[in-house]
């Protein structure tokens, strides 16, 4: 683990054909080369390269329609199964795609039959609903505005058979209890073909029979009893549907990492270019594995090989890609990083300091040693649970942890256990302080301003470490200018640095006195006029020649100065102050629990009081917790980054068969 | 103390514009058309937030069952639209629920017609005529069950819509039930139109300027149908045009009736208001439809750039709303084209063909 993004390397290989197959596969198993295109380092033109089209659009196909086959079945695809090169065997497209078109085609069938078996029960439920609406009425015959309900049997073929004519239409047909007739349930707008069929097997209507309310109850429950049975069927066709894959799943599983193998294999078969007897390839990856590469390579192509290496230094930082490394303990914190930009190659990694930041930031707004621990047990039971939850859920969950334990360590800090003062503080008695009951044995801490005070030295600490790494990164970047003129570079710190001496004189003499008039000038006065050349040197260093000097051109001079003096004024502050809103969270947090504790005693205590305060306790952890979350990220984002983290980079992404990144 | 733009529209345009940005991304779009099959589109619309309508394809392999369920999805954002404005703008945002409960009428009729006239049992379909209020309180078993025009006629009497009921359908067998769906198109936006002056002048110009387009883009959508497929004479199409829309120059349209076939060209028609079409080079002048389709994309940009206006615009107007609900239709139908053309098995080539 290093203060700095990982040093990089260029290798440049030419093999000789024949081993280029051999040396594909070895980079893949080997899995650390972040591939880039020969003709984006090197004129080619007079080479005549051919590329490598080998990467085929069948195998991503079939491996996606691998994968809508398991999701189907509701089963993972092996994705989370270490692939070995070993695994990989030929690309038998007609055989996989037989296997795949097979399941396919019986899913398809299955399909087919539950649409069919769903369209019956929307029939049915059509009829069911106008029962339901119109009620039965008494005599046979129709009951309700759409439905007709007949009575009667048929006089030539059987009464199924009447019914198999019936199946575009919505119709129920079932036998009349005790006796030889049966009933037929449609709808009045389907007459005309019901009354074609009525002739044709010349159904006789029972109208001196009068249907009773036991006959409406057997209708009624027919109808249930059959849609019951087309729903049963519908959701046996879904278990068929998934047992058609899970039956095969051994066989899929292979047939998927070999897919998966093979479409690496293509990935990196695309960046291989080709003369009539060689093959050029080239990419980039962490110096201190050059070597062991290297020695891979030689050996898959028999040494008939050339290597050459290149330093990023000949190289546009933002075209060198970025590993960053770090035990799997900082992750979290590294997720951070990364969603908010990937560093700029070669500019200081700042996930250790975001860490120490963020837990203290988190610490301070959340300070509760019990409601911490459930936020660690939360992060702890997570983790256990949601073995198969995504990388991002599972940084989350350590990302509780570790919120948790900063926490409970703020908690003892300040004596307060669920909101109760169950041990003394070990520093200061923070719901002594805001509740207004005094604040025993807190030391120089004893009103709510000097909480506020500890959240600004805290702030001036951020940022004075930001500015300190964005000097860093200028320094190894021998950006003199920026280093020494830009609002984050020495001048601004200077602003800053005298800004805080400044205030801090101000308010130790009550807000009666400033520093000497000459200090003030050489504090600002100064700093000032310097800044005032930084926009024609600037222009002078990197413009002149390229962009015509005007009268206009002056008058940009000064509104760039005038803006910039703003800037630097208005940014500190408003950075600086911004951290107070690590104290009001931290009081609100307190004041809340103090709110509960009232409500509770309110109610006298017992189960009611106890009850209120878990629920207090609750939706202090839910909603504090994440505002708690939320503040500290936005703290670290915009002002400890702002000062000195350019997100230009590019993050190294090798083909590798660890690689869980799906493409298409 | 009277309501203030930001009190009125603080919230709900907030909400929306966050949903905006959400609907038919580029990577969406991508991942959905480049899906091989159906089965394979539905789990892309699984992992983007369709979670219930994979649900509905995987219970019922019915590709109606998804499509009704994607269109009572596009009611609920009426809903909420509607829940979360007050007065004035809340009776805005229902004159806009005409739209999707015509063509829920439309449907309907569809199906009536078919069942009544061309003898095609409606089978399991009325299943996927939304039955729930919209609007109007209109009985949608009555109508798709109604064995006569005085059952129709019933169905509508207390409605905005019975001045379109007012020909037998039944009795049109050879001419289809296209002149009710007009009349139901032309209620609508003049009852739009009309009502809309509740809001405020500035909202009501916004509104006016989107539905002229449409308008325009409805007018244009007609000409290609009935010109093209129907061989509908002008003078035919004058009476169908929807009034409302500013581009229409329907003087040309008399004065070129008894001109030669296919002498005028909806770009004669709609120049005076779309300056940006003298610049508009067919080379065959009487392929009217392809011209036609060419001038509809073309009202469709125009449509987007104030759309995009919109959205980049003063924050607290009607616009976002209208926006966002024409988004919505249009995530509605794309899907939907989308997942059709994947379960009939149509190639790249034919969707690109099909747009």
């Amino acid at each position: 683990m290093g203060l700095f993004t990982s040093k990089m390397r260029l290798l440049t290989a030419v093999v000789i054909e024949e081993k280029s197959e051999n040396v594909a596969r070895e980079l893949l198993r080997i899995g650390l080369l972040d591939f880039v295109k020969i003709s984006n380092i090197i004129d080619t033109d007079d080479f005549h390269l051919k590329q490598d089209l080998s990467v085929s659009t069948e195998v991503a196909e079939l491996r996606r329609r691998l994968e809508t086959l398991y999701q189907q079945a509701g089963i993972e695809s092996p994705v989370r199964e270490a692939l070995i090169i070993e695994q990989m065997s030929d690309f038998n497209e007609a055989k996989y795609r037989k296997l795949i078109d097979k399941a396919s085609s019986g899913i398809q069938e299955l399909r087919e039959k539950q649409k069919k078996l769903h369209q019956d029960s929307l029939k049915l439920e059509e009829i069911k609903n106008y029962l339901n609406r119109g009620g039965f009425g008494g005599r046979g015959g129709a009951v309700s505005d759409f439905l007709s309900i007949h009575r009667g049997k048929p006089g030539r073929g059987s009464f199924d058979d009447l019914l198999s004519h019936l199946t575009s239409i919505p119709h129920f047909g079932t036998a009349v209890p005790g006796t030889a007739d049966f009933f037929i349930v449609t709808l009045k707008r389907d007459q005309a073909l019901v009354s074609e069929y009525f002739t044709k097997y010349m159904w006789t209507e029972n109208d001196e029979q009068i249907r009773n309310k036991q006959h409406d109850e057997v209708l009624l429950s027919d109808i249930n009893e059959r849609t019951v049975s087309i729903k049963t069927r519908i959701d046996e066709i879904k278990t068929e549907m998934s047992t058609v894959i899970i039956k095969q799943k051994d066989e899929f599983d292979t047939i998927w990492k070999n897919l998966r193998i093979h479409e690496l294999y293509g990935r990196i078969r695309t960046n291989f270019e080709h003369t009539e007897k060689t093959s050029l390839f080239s990419g980039w990856l962490p110096a201190d594995k050059s070597e062991r590469l290297e020695k891979a390579v030689k050996k898959a192509s028999d040494g008939q090989c050339v290597i050459e290496w290149s330093e990023p230094e000949q190289y546009s930082r933002q075209s060198v890609p970025v590993e960053i490394k770090h035990s799997v303990a900082l992750a979290p914190f590294q997720m951070l990083v990364e969603n908010y930009a990937v560093p700029e190659y070669g500019a200081i990694d700042p996930t250790i300091f975001v860490a120490v930041s963020y837990m203290i930031m988190f610490g301070l707004m959340f300070g509760d040693a019990g409601q911490g621990l459930v936020i660690m047990l939360i992060g702890f039971l997570g983790g256990k649970f949601m073995k198969k939850a995504s990388g991002g859920i599972k940084n989350l969950l350590r990302l509780f942890i570790y919120c948790g334990a900063a926490s409970v360590i703020t908690g003892i800090l300040f004596g307060s256990y669920f909101g109760y003062k169950i041990f003394p503080p070990l520093w200061f008695d923070y719901h002594g302080i805001v509740a207004g009951h005094g604040a025993l044995g807190s030391g120089n801490i004893t009103n709510v301003y000097d909480i506020l005070r500890i959240t600004i030295y805290f702030g001036i600490t951020v940022i004075g470490l930001g500015l300190i790494l964005n000097w860093i990164n200028l320094l190894k970047k021998k950006d003199y200018f920026r280093l020494l003129l830009d609002k984050s570079g020495i001048l601004g710190g200077w602003f800053y640095g005298c800004g805080v001496y400044t205030a801090f004189f101000f308010v130790g003499t009550e807000y009666k006195e400033l520093p000497a008039p000459d200090l003030l000038t050489v504090f600002f006065g100064i700093p000032v006029l310097i800044l005032l050349f930084k926009a024609p040197l600037h222009f002078i260093l990197h413009e002149r020649g390229k962009k015509s000097f005007d009268a206009f051109k002056i008058i940009d001079f000064i509104m760039e100065w005038i803006v910039e003096i703003l800037e630097i004024f208005s940014g500190y502050l408003a950075n600086t102050l911004s951290f107070m809103r690590v104290a009001g969270l931290g009081i609100a947090h307190v004041s809340l629990m103090v709110a509960f504790d009232t409500i509770a005693g309110m109610t006298g205590g017992g189960a009611a009081g106890i009850l209120i305060l878990i629920i207090g306790n609750i939706l202090v952890i839910a909603l504090e917790g994440l505002s708690a979350g939320i503040q500290a990220l936005r703290l670290n984002y915009y002002e400890f980054f702002s000062r000195y983290f350019t997100g230009k980079g590019i993050a190294y992404n090798p083909v590798s068969l660890r690689n869980r990144k799906q493409e298409g | 103390m009277g309501k203030t733009a930001v009190s009125e529209y603080g919230y709900i345009n907030a909400k929306l514009r966050t949903r905006i940005g959400r609907i038919l991304t580029d990577d969406f779009k991508k991942i959905l058309t480049a899906s091989d099959d159906l089965e394979e589109a539905v789990q892309v619309l699984q992992n983007f937030g369709f979670e219930k309508i994979a649900e509905v394809w995987n219970s019922t392999g019915d590709i109606q069952s998804v499509e009704f369920e994607l269109l009572k999805r596009h009611l609920e954002n009426f809903r909420m639209v509607m829940k979360n404005t007050q007065g004035e703008l809340k009776d805005f945002a229902s004159l806009l629920a005409i739209k999707p409960e015509i063509e829920n009428i439309k449907n309907t009729l569809r199906l009536w017609y078919g069942s009544r006239v061309k003898k095609r049992p409606i089978s399991y379909r009325s299943a996927f005529i939304y039955k729930d209020r919209i609007f109007e309180d209109i009985d949608w078993d009555a109508l798709v069950n109604a064995v006569s025009q005085e059952d129709i006629n019933g169905v509508f009497k207390n409605t905005l819509y019975r001045s379109a009921f007012t020909e037998n359908l039944a009795d049109k067998a050879g001419s289809g039930i296209f002149k009710t769906e007009i009349m139901l198109d032309k209620i609508y936006y003049a009852n739009l139109l009309e009502q809309s002056r509740i809001l405020k002048n500035s909202d009501y110009n916004i509104l006016k300027d989107i539905i002229t387009i449409e308008i325009d883009l409805q007018n244009i959508s007609w000409m290609i149908r009935y010109r093209h497929f129907y061989n509908m004479s002008f003078m035919e199409m004058k009476d169908i045009m929807i009034p409302g829309g500013s581009s229409l120059q329907f003087d040309i349209l008399e004065k070129n009736e008894d001109a030669a076939q296919g002498s005028i060209t909806p770009t004669d028609l709609l120049k005076k208001d779309y300056p940006e079409l003298s610049a508009f080079s067919i080379s065959d002048k009487h392929n009217f439809s392809g011209q036609a389709l060419l001038l509809e994309q073309l009202l469709d940009e125009t449509r987007k750039t104030k759309f995009t206006n919109l959205l980049i615009g003063y924050p607290f107007t009607v616009g976002i709303i209208l926006v966002y609900l024409f988004m919505s239709e249009r995530e509605m139908k794309y899907i939907s084209s989308v997942l059709n053309r994947k379960y009939y098995k149509m190639g790249t080539r034919q969707m690109e063909e099909q747009g």
